[in-house]
């Protein structure tokens, strides 16, 4: 599997829309254009890109000096931020993390538009071999939640905040408490506002 | 004048008096977070030549603390005096209107959630405790603490201790809700105990 630098490039983009559209509320120019790069959670996220794609670049020497770049900026991000997204983290496009600290996220796969907040964690529990839960498209992570052990997180799902999820989440349904309890099973807001139908704000 | 009141009740917190809790407190990340936040709201009245050099020197220090000590706290609404970090780290408060000796420890949200029209409104007195989450419309009350890694998401009345996600109420006569001990004299041995333990005794009422 190849990634060119303009793959990239069109991910960090999408990246950047889904942020625009879902976390700034009202589009002025200074916000749209300079105050979406000053927010942690997109540079942590363009470093993560980067990082990604240098897995992916084959010649001998530049691959090393993209690497040592991509260091430079994770351990910012790291020590800084309090984000760890390690770059054999797997996913399609739309990645928005809002607000910082305390969110790791393991070398796992996940499909389009995951939405992180802050203090979230994403982890494998001790005696099932180490293997991190699979994550579907569109799912939505509120603050402080815990998705933890060998689970498959379904599409449309929304995870609020504070919960504790360490079974399988069907499609479409949104959990809440300490452990998760389905409290719907018909979510379909992501989907819709991506769409851009509806009123859901 | 706020500021002066946000020290005091930092060194009551820590149990500190006289020059000893004043450079401790002075010295605290967590401090130098709600002196930028008091400095912001200072500088939200100014006329305009002035203020555009405290505006950039206060979104230079609101950045820096944001990314340093992992500690943001918007200007939206008014936080009463007495407000007081116990160490930080992954705190986000953005509320329409907080209350007079506020507290709060590591990991603590108060914020907005989808669909909610305002921000969660919060009385005097009161408490959050670790990974607390305080979303949305809600009206929390007086001398409440809120034990932790709840999740906040109804109202909350007056004297009341709650716990849980979503919270339920455990108590709701606790007059005395995180009052904490008042500074002991040098030569008595520090109190390790839980802190409102002793709020409960004769020694904290006087106060």
């Amino acid at each position: 599997m190849r990634m060119t630098f303009k793959e990239f490039l069109a991910l960090v983009k999408s990246d950047i829309d889904l942020k625009k559209h879902w976390f700034l509320k009202n589009d002025t120019p200074f916000n749209k254009n300079v105050r979406v790069w000053l927010e942690p959670g997109t540079i942590a996220v363009v470093v993560y890109r980067f990082g990604h794609w240098t897995n992916h670049v084959k010649v001998p020497i530049l691959k090393q000096l993209l690497r040592l770049i991509y260091i430079l900026g994770k351990s910012v991000v790291v020590l800084g931020f309090g984000i760890y997204i390690p770059s054999r983290f797997k996913m399609g496009k739309g990645l928005a993390i809002h607000n910082f600290s305390g969110i790791f996220i393991p070398p796992t796969t996940a499909g389009d538009n995951l939405f992180v907040f802050q203090n979230v964690t994403i982890g494998h529990l001790r005696g099932q071999g180490g293997r991190p839960p699979k994550i579907g498209n569109n799912v939505f992570l509120g603050a402080g939640a815990k998705i933890l052990g060998d689970i498959t997180i379904g599409n449309n799902v929304v995870v609020g905040a504070n919960s504790l999820v360490m079974n399988d989440v069907p499609d479409g349904c949104t959990v809440v408490g300490v452990p998760a309890r389905v409290v719907s099973k018909e979510t379909t807001w992501i989907q819709e506002k991506l769409d851009g139908v509806g009123d859901h704000w | 004048m706020n500021l002066t009141a946000d020290i005091k009740q930092s060194m009551r917190i820590q149990e500190k008096s006289g020059a000893c809790g004043l450079i401790s407190t002075l010295f605290s990340s967590v401090f130098w977070a709600v002196a930028v936040y008091r400095y912001g709201r200072m500088i939200q009245r100014l006329p305009a030549p002035l203020a555009i050099p405290a505006k950039i020197a206060y979104w230079t220090m609101f950045y820096l603390i944001q990314s340093l000590f992992g500690i943001s706290i918007q200007l939206w609404g008014k936080i009463g005096e007495g407000f007081v970090i116990v160490r930080g780290g992954c705190i986000f408060i953005v509320a329409e209107s907080i209350g007079r000796q506020f507290t709060v420890f590591p990991g603590v949200t108060v914020g907005n959630v989808r669909g909610s029209k305002r921000l969660p409104i919060i009385g005097d007195n009161v408490t959050l405790e670790p990974g607390v989450k305080v979303l949305g419309e809600v009206n929390i009350g007086n001398n409440v603490i809120v034990r932790a890694n709840s999740l906040v998401l109804s109202d909350v009345p007056d004297n009341s201790v709650v716990i849980g996600n979503p919270v339920k109420i455990t108590s709701t006569s606790s007059s005395v809700a995180y009052k904490p001990p008042i500074p002991k004299p040098a030569h008595l041995a520090p109190y390790c105990g839980p802190l409102n333990d002793l709020s409960e005794t004769d020694l904290c009422k006087e106060n």
